[in-house]
């Protein structure tokens, strides 16, 4: 079976992996490259918890196919923290306890940075339409937003 | 003596609303109302398919639970949560 | 330490102001940031070596004989390395819980719903996997198949089981009918009280089947090997539960299996049962390689879950002077396609937040060609609950009162006898109902267009059996082993009461969930049990080890245990001749006192106090397109103490909000030839952020005594409240009452548009 070879860039580092045709790019991520942060909860675009960013557009991993991500820049949930330190949004989810299962925490922390990245001061109304690509069905997202709100906060007056 | 009360589709095997009987645990107790009501199904406590609710509360597996002078017993069935 | 404020605005109990020095608190969650850095595993994340992809083929008939399998042009494709079929599997028993449970892993003689399973592959790649089990022949000889309750109870019903004959009907039916079991209950006499009311108030509601909708697909991995020996990745509820249930289905000895709990992403009652895993050892054990088997959304939506649609018929009876006196019920709940006990569940909870004196409740639990039901956070609960709810609001307005001024009128107290029999032990309903009167959001005016409704919702929580092992390390800190799968933050639940046991520092605490072959049996985590149960065998452990540690204690002073107490994380000489020693000074010293300290407790928790629930929300209702927004919400929970508090309110939160996708959105569309025409997350649609606004919450703490620390359950009771809560909104908005779920913008708008003319 032909394989085709894609080369990116992810979380900053430069990768490749070979992948057949028609597969998606958040098999590639998972399978490929280790990278099980996204995860499939629909497979059709409708959940969110594959969520990326890709070329700073904020996607759904499991619908793009594999080949289209050579020449990309991809950002993951494992891209969001440095060596010593979580990026506000995981510090804030944490301490706002805005995760029960987990499942759809990484999709969230990208949609939730996909929005900071454009609108540094959002309102709760935004944070609510920003989201509501991604599926949770174990808090209620009042957590979620609250602690998205303060990230915006602390991100915009960093201590 | 404890004191069994029976719902009613229980009474269509027991015929009464309720029974005295004097039972030092659960299992003595099933074992006297399984000789007076063979039709019951009270045996099926001893393998949990029938839990036994003991003054207010609900025990999915009774076995060697006391009952008392006062204590009031149901025979229900077991119950499955979330 | 690192403790967080409770955020701005929510909760207005479980402040830590009772007294202790860590129940009550919110510390960052132990496993928070794997769960945070994408680094949490959950079944479908792990991959082995040589591992192959596993692909079940599932009916695209509702109800059918199986004539014939052919798999031979499936085993000869590209990259197969086993394929299975009922045929594989043990016999089943002719009929009970264990048929069932068989026969719903894979279909033997019939199907009994789309989706049902029929035979699965095991090969080199998925898309390999999925191309050889389509390329499996099934010859089916199709049957007539019932798809609702009515036509499933009619007298002409095709029956789906020959030998199922209706329990609870004396004599007992001879001929088979698709009604497995009826349930009364009964008190006083309902014709008298009827007679002797004021008002009488009679009804008939529905609501259809819902998906527990967890966000994770069933997922597994099973490895087996030349000497029969298992071992089992999975999420679920309960990895002990997958030992037995995959053991049963393949008439394994259960030693032969071994299950590592992977992270369970969402569960609701609906991963308390297996589908996939016997299915993967039987490949493995046919492959010698390691099998994954993850299902797709769609085949979460048509073969697993759901909770049962329902319809139930009340009539009650109240005085003037608003005291309900009387209530008649019937209820038939569907079963999905093996018999279970959703109706009979339905009895017991459909007038608990009432004191009645005179009931009458029947109810039928029905099978028919759907998948089987499997439980949902307060099963059977919120359709009985809308029901009654409903009526009850239809008799505050009737009689002028006050809709909670009526229900506190009417509540139960310790002692009051339940519907189903036994009294009430302690219980809270009374403040949680006060609770919601009082708060704010009750006080304050209805905005101008909006509706306002309330409701109550009974759950009655399980106890059932646990066991934690706590071992103290060298330095000082602890290692908590539970056997109970954290579906929700439980780790940390179960680290706080260690922590105040031990006097330790809650992040000098790791909390870990055990395998099958690390930790005691546990049971499955259902009837929101386990901080309940699990944490009472933590607490008892830790008490163990406190004896433990006053004893290494008197030795190391050479002195008698009775003089020493155990005061906030360390030994004090009572007679004060010694210095107090930290429990990190007597763990490191542990090998010259007796060697290292360990302690285990098993139990079977008995006195999981009922838990109770009232809400309130605010609505509007767009009279053009009759779609209901939700403005305003508050919930009041009775929590016994809540441990972690930030946990407690998001066990509130998400079953208000599962709640209240199935009161507006949520249901089962299947097309007249049986088959799901909504398997997925676009068609099915659950809440999402934009749809709701902040869940206010109230946590009511009434101690349940029978717990070390007061714990009551409270992972489900919040479901129930919000479908009679949201019908109640909406007729208040609108003045139309729907009866019949969910209150989609197409029902809103019919009856609006049939109210009108």
């Amino acid at each position: 079976m032909s394989r085709t070879h894609v080369t990116c860039e992810v979380n900053g580092d430069a990768v490749d992996f070979l992948t057949e045709d028609g597969e998606s790019l958040l098999n590639a991520l998972r399978d490929e490259l280790g990278l099980i942060g996204a995860k499939e909860g629909c497979g059709t675009g409708d959940c969110g918890a594959c969520s990326i960013i890709m070329n700073g557009r904020l996607q759904c991993s499991c619908l793009i196919f594999a080949p289209e991500a050579d020449g990309a820049a991809i950002t993951t949930c494992e891209g969001l923290a440095s060596a010593d330190e979580l990026h506000p949004l995981q510090q804030c989810f944490l301490e706002g306890a805005a995760l029960q299962c987990g499942i759809c925490t990484p999709g969230f922390l990208i949609a939730a940075k996909a929005l900071l990245d454009e609108n540094p001061d959002p309102t709760e109304t935004e944070v609510r339409y920003a989201l509501a690509g991604n599926l949770c069905r174990c808090t209620g997202y009042d957590k979620i937003v609250r602690s998205v709100l303060e990230a915006a906060v602390q991100i915009r007056t960093p201590a | 003596m404890a004191v069994v009360h029976f719902s009613t589709d229980q009474r269509q095997h027991t015929g009464v609303a309720e029974i005295a009987i004097e039972a030092a645990n659960v299992r003595d107790l099933v074992r006297q109302l399984s000789a007076l009501y063979p039709s019951l199904d009270a045996h099926l406590v001893e393998t949990s398919s029938t839990a036994v609710a003991i003054d207010g509360e609900i025990i999915p597996d009774p076995w060697l639970e006391e009952l008392t002078d006062t204590s009031e017993v149901y025979l229900v069935r077991p119950l499955a949560g979330g | 330490m690192s403790t967080t404020e409770a955020p701005a605005n929510t909760g207005t109990n479980g402040n830590g102001s009772s007294g202790y020095r860590w129940v009550g608190t919110r510390p960052v969650r132990h496993d928070g940031l794997d769960k945070v850095a994408g680094k949490a595993r959950y079944a479908a994340d792990l991959n082995l070596p040589g591992m192959l992809y596993g692909h079940i083929l599932r009916s695209p008939h509702p109800h059918a004989r199986i004539v014939s399998i052919d798999t031979s042009a499936a085993e000869a494709m590209p990259g197969v390395k086993a394929v299975v079929t009922g045929a594989d599997f043990p016999e089943a028993p002719p009929k009970g819980a264990t048929r069932n449970l068989m026969c719903t892993v894979i279909a033997r003689d019939k199907v009994l719903y789309s989706g049902h399973a029929v035979a699965a592959v095991a090969a080199s790649t998925r898309r390999e996997a999925k191309a050889a089990a389509e390329a499996i022949e099934v010859t089916y000889e199709l049957l007539p198949h019932v798809l609702n309750i009515s036509d499933a109870m009619a007298d002409d019903a095709p029956v789906l089981h020959d030998n199922l004959f209706t329990r609870g009907v004396e004599p007992r039916p001879t001929e088979p009918s698709n009604v497995a079991a009826r349930t009364v209950y009964e008190r006083g006499d309902v014709e008298q009280g009827f007679g002797e009311a004021d008002i009488v108030i009679e009804r008939e509601f529905s609501t259809q089947a819902v998906h527990q909708g967890y966000i994770e697909p069933h997922a597994c991995v099973v490895d087996c090997d030349q000497e029969g020996k298992a071992v089992i990745w999975a999420s679920s509820q309960g990895h002990f539960m997958v030992r037995s249930s995959t053991a049963t289905v393949l008439g394994w000895d259960t030693s032969r299996i071994k299950v590592i709990p992977a992270e369970i992403g969402g569960g609701f009652g609906g991963k308390t049962t297996i589908y996939i895993e016997p299915v993967a050892a039987l490949l493995s054990t046919k492959a010698g390689r390691p099998v994954k088997i993850v299902m797709s959304r769609e085949d979460v939506f048509r073969a697993t879950g759901p909770a049962p649609g329902a319809i139930i018929r009340m009539k009650v009876g109240a005085r003037n002077d608003g005291t309900i006196t009387t209530a008649k019920a019937w209820l038939a709940y569907e079963n999905g396609a093996f018999q279970g006990i959703a109706a009979m569940l339905g009895c017991m909870c459909v007038v608990s937040a009432y004191t009645l004196d005179h009931l009458y409740v029947e109810g039928f639990d029905v099978v028919l060609n759907r998948p089987v039901n499997v439980a949902y956070r307060a099963p059977s609960a919120p359709a009985a609950a809308f029901a009654m709810d409903s009526v009850v609001d239809e008799i505050a307005e009737r009689v002028g009162m006050d809709p909670l001024d009526l229900r506190i009128q009417n509540c139960p107290s310790q002692g009051d006898p339940t519907p189903y029999g036994p009294k009430w032990p302690m219980i809270g309903l009374r403040e949680c109902l006060e609770a919601i009167r009082d708060s704010d959001h009750y006080q304050s005016e209805l905005p101008e267009g909006q509706g306002r409704g309330v409701a109550s919702g009974f759950w009655f929580n399980i106890g059932e059996a646990s066991s934690a092992t706590v071992n103290l390390n060298e330095n000082g800190t602890a290692t908590v082993i539970t056997g109970s799968p954290d579906i929700g933050g439980s780790r940390a639940s179960m680290a706080l009461m260690a922590a105040e046991e031990l006097g330790l520092d809650v992040h000098l605490i790791q909390p870990v969930v055990g395998d099958t072959e690390v930790v005691g049996f546990t049971d499955v985590t259902e009837g929101s049990r386990a901080t309940f149960a699990t944490g009472m065998a933590v607490v008892e452990a830790c008490r163990d080890l406190k004896e433990q540690l006053r004893k290494r204690a008197a030795k190391t002073w050479d002195c008698d245990v009775e003089e020493v107490e155990w005061v906030d994380g360390s030994a004090v000489h009572g007679p004060g001749e010694q210095e107090p020693l930290t429990l990190a000074a007597i763990t490191g010293n542990a090998k010259r006192t007796g060697g290292p300290l360990g302690a285990t407790a098993s139990l079977n928790a008995r006195g999981a106090g009922p838990a109770f629930s009232v809400q309130v929300a605010d609505v509007s209702v767009d009279q053009e397109t009759g779609r209901v927004t939700v403005e305003r919400y508050t919930t009041a929970q009775d929590a016994g103490t809540a441990i972690h508090p930030s946990y407690v309110e998001g066990q509130m939160q998400g079953g208000v909000v599962q709640g209240i996708g199935w009161a507006l959105n949520e249901e089962y569309i299947y097309s007249d030839d049986g088959n799901l025409e909504n398997p997925g997350f676009l068609d099915y649609r659950i809440p999402v952020a934009s749809d709701l606004p902040m869940i206010e919450t109230v946590i009511v703490e009434v101690p349940n005594p029978s717990h070390p620390y007061g714990v009551r359950g409270v992972g489900e009771v919040g479901i129930v409240p919000p479908l009679p809560v949201m019908a109640n909104a909406v007729a208040d908005a609108t003045g139309v009452r729907i009866s019949d779920l969910p209150l989609s913008p197409p029902r809103v708008l019919e009856a609006l548009t049939a109210a009108e003319s």
